[in-house]
């Protein structure tokens, strides 16, 4: 198994391997506009090793709202997948995705908003 | 009945109509909804990193304090009424339930307060007034909200993930649990196709882009099969649609108010409802009783 896969693998509980590439995940995902490259293709990189996946916006994009993981034939929970993609990157203390200080009008915004995107862009 | 309920932070700062609507319609009902002490911040979002717990304390400290007020209480439940924070509280008190080792581990952690033990359960406000009985609210009902049409919008965290068993509220892929209760304040549901959808979540703070993009589908697709209002449970999806009214030219927007305002609308108790929208949804209403 490589590495990459492994720490997936350790910090979502999920078998990547399990995967074969259907693309349910795709199909259904209302966020695909707007990612770099498809979910399903992300846990095609995962299974090869190839560490460019933890470069790319789509896990980032991936707002965790489970219709991927409710639909996946193969039982996988693939928005913990995203979500390791994420605690992989974000786990490297001196890496910054945003930087909570830039916030736009952060008097508008409701805690709700500001809260969660601590919880799931910071250490 | 006296029952535990968990406000969270939106209710509190942002949302201050959505807790006084449900505490209101709750003793309408017979219900009192009797707020935790010393409730923490759920953390919005169920962390989903399976080897750590840190994320999860936040949650656990309120349920710990929920438990010391159980035997005050006429069942064993603590109940949300926002989506956010059920599918949080929720989802930690599963895997608590189910995972020894992280229950010891959170246990160990945690070692200003009594042991977690997960014998509780969480339950969204909406299961609470299905319990109490749809036939029941009807009967309560002062003001029909008749000929007023609702798109019920459920979000995410109500219905997903569908494991462990037990998270959604209703069918994940096709709910009609706010339909039913929105029949029963007198109002006529309305079906769109994009009521389970994601709103964009936390986008709205670095890409709004992503949230105009899913709000202007969402009321569209409302707006398409005539909706007068849409409903929400969640602070978030509320925040983030009427971002996407903005966006959208005044003939396609439709207001979005929590559900338990019409709710409060039609059982005669003070609805908060701002005066234009509370004068749109009147106008909707094909019978329209004079009084508030």
């Amino acid at each position: 198994m490589n590495e990459l896969a492994k720490r997936v693998i350790e910090i979502s509980g999920q078998n990547v391997y399990a995967c074969y590439q259907c693309g349910c995940c795709s199909a259904g995902c209302m966020f695909t506009e707007k990612m770099d490259i498809l979910p399903n293709q992300a846990i095609a990189l995962i299974q090869r090793g190839d560490e460019s996946v933890l470069e790319k916006e789509t896990p980032w994009i991936c707002a965790s709202c489970f219709v991927c993981t409710v639909r996946c034939p193969r039982g996988l929970d693939v928005a913990a997948i995203m979500e390791a993609l994420r605690e992989i990157k974000i786990r490297r203390r001196d890496f910054v995705k945003v930087d909570l200080r830039k916030i736009k009008e952060i008097e508008r915004l409701p805690q709700i908003a500001i809260t969660a995107v601590a919880q799931k862009f910071t250490w | 009945m006296k029952v535990l309920f968990y406000p969270g932070c939106s209710l509190k700062s942002n949302y201050p109509e959505f807790e006084k609507t449900s505490i209101e319609v709750c003793r309408k009902l017979g219900v009192e909804l009797v707020e935790i002490p010393k409730w923490t911040c759920c953390g919005v979002n169920f962390s989903l990193a399976t080897d750590s717990v840190m994320r999860h304390l936040g949650a656990v400290r309120s349920l710990i304090n929920a438990r010391k007020e159980m035997n005050e209480m006429d069942r064993r439940s603590v109940v949300a009424a926002c989506s956010m924070c059920y599918n949080v509280l929720k989802r930690v008190n599963l895997m608590l339930k189910e995972d020894r080792d992280k229950l010891d581990t959170v246990n160990s952690f945690i070692d200003d307060e009594p042991d977690y033990v997960p014998d509780v359960e969480v339950v969204h406000l909406l299961t609470l007034l299905k319990d109490v009985g749809f036939e029941e609210i009807e009967s309560k009902v002062v003001r029909p909200l008749k000929g007023l049409k609702v798109a019920s919008y459920y979000g995410c965290a109500l219905l997903r993930p569908k494991k462990p068993e037990g998270i959604p509220i209703d069918d994940p892929e096709s709910p009609t649990i706010m339909e039913d209760l929105m029949r029963s304040i007198g109002a006529e549901p309305v079906d769109f196709p994009f009521k389970t959808e994601c709103c964009g979540n936390y986008h709205v703070v670095f890409r709004p882009d992503i949230v105009e993009m899913r709000a202007e589908k969402i009321i569209g697709s409302a707006k398409s099969r005539g909706a007068d209002v849409i409903v929400s449970t969640c602070p978030l999806c509320l925040y983030n649609l009427e971002r996407g009214n903005e966006a959208l030219s005044e003939d396609i927007r439709v207001p979005v108010v929590f559900f338990t305002q019409l709710l409060a609308l039609a059982l005669g108790v003070d609805s908060y409802l701002k005066d234009e929208v509370k004068k749109r949804i009147l106008e909707g209403c094909k019978e329209v009783v004079a009084e508030t």
